[in-house]
């Protein structure tokens, strides 16, 4: 097994519900990827009101503004690259993936003037998130306010 | 076994893409492992000032350079067999950066600003090469506390 990290760099999304920052997809037809952390940081100023954003798996991987693709300098070991052909999808997305409902976890911050630079981590410390073949994970935010530019990343795992 | 080393960088000039600082592995045939890198800006820099993670093919020229011994081991007997080196701003020839980057991260415009990430897995240098944080945008870094911990 092992382990890759990546990292990338969103436009903003549009003021709509719903719309994912940000996607992990893997495209591999057998191969099963395991999540083991991902993180984003605002590089502008704070949504209004109060942002929230979840985590959600994704059945569909939508249309993307731009895409990461690891190699093999991302491996931890430097060895080869992603068997899976795993990708960051970074947001605006001109075509939303389909999300699977219920979320998996969710956070909101408080948007205070000059916050540039809030960001979220999660690690899967528990036991990695699996993403099967054919489906991703994607960072959402939940109500009608634009995020701004963000800085993401993704560390995960596969043989 | 394992080193930590730090270093107090200068400021970088306000160009995208330049190195902040390179943890370098200069040995012909070994192999370090980075176990976990911090920053904290010292001052408030710019707004928006975001960092990336990125690999590196060839040293550059640093302005200054700290050479961890045998008191960075936390066993506390022996230097890096590796002989690895901690690479510090200003860079006058930038390293060359290999993508895509593998973390980054976005400061606040607050000295004391700062992020640590534990990396328990081990990202690898291999030899002849290094890891190094670098400045996304054309704005100046401030003078800033860094360190890596790595095992040799």
């Amino acid at each position: 097994m092992a382990v890759y990290s990546a990292a990338g760099r969103t436009t903003a999304t549009a003021a709509t519900a719903n719309h994912a920052v940000f996607q992990f997809w893997n495209p591999d037809a057998a191969q099963r990827v395991l999540l083991l952390e991902t993180g984003f940081y605002w590089a502008g100023a704070p949504p209004a009101g109060s942002p929230g954003f979840y985590m959600v798996r994704t059945t569909t991987i939508g249309t993307a503004a731009a895409v990461v693709t690891p190699d093999a300098d991302n491996a931890w070991d430097r060895q080869d690259v992603p068997p899976s052909g795993a990708t960051i999808r970074l947001g605006a997305f001109s075509v939303q993936p389909t999300l699977a409902t219920p979320q998996l976890f969710g956070h909101t911050s408080a948007a205070v003037a000059g916050q540039n630079g809030t960001g979220y981590v999660w690690v899967f410390g528990h036991a990695p998130l699996t993403v099967p073949p054919g489906t991703g994970v994607a960072v959402v935010q939940r109500i009608s306010n634009a995020t701004p530019i963000s800085e993401v990343y993704v560390v995960f795992e596969e043989n | 076994m394992i080193y930590s080393v730090r270093a107090f960088t200068a400021v970088t000039v306000a160009t995208v893409d330049h190195a902040i600082v390179q943890l370098w592995n200069p040995d012909a045939t070994k192999r370090i492992k980075v176990l976990e890198v911090g920053m904290f800006k010292a001052g408030a820099g710019t707004a928006n000032d975001s960092m990336y993670l990125a690999r590196t093919s060839t040293i550059g020229t640093s302005a200054t350079t700290v050479t961890p011994d045998a008191d960075n081991a936390w066993a506390g007997d022996k230097a890096p067999s590796s002989a690895a080196v901690l690479k510090v701003a200003a860079f006058s020839v930038q390293p060359t950066l290999l993508t895509p980057p593998l973390w980054g991260w976005v400061s606040s415009a607050a000295a004391g600003a700062g992020v640590i990430w534990p990396t328990p897995r081990g990202i690898e240098i291999p030899p002849g090469a290094g890891l190094a944080m670098v400045q996304r945008q054309a704005t100046i870094w401030p003078t800033s506390e860094v360190y890596y911990v790595f095992e040799d």
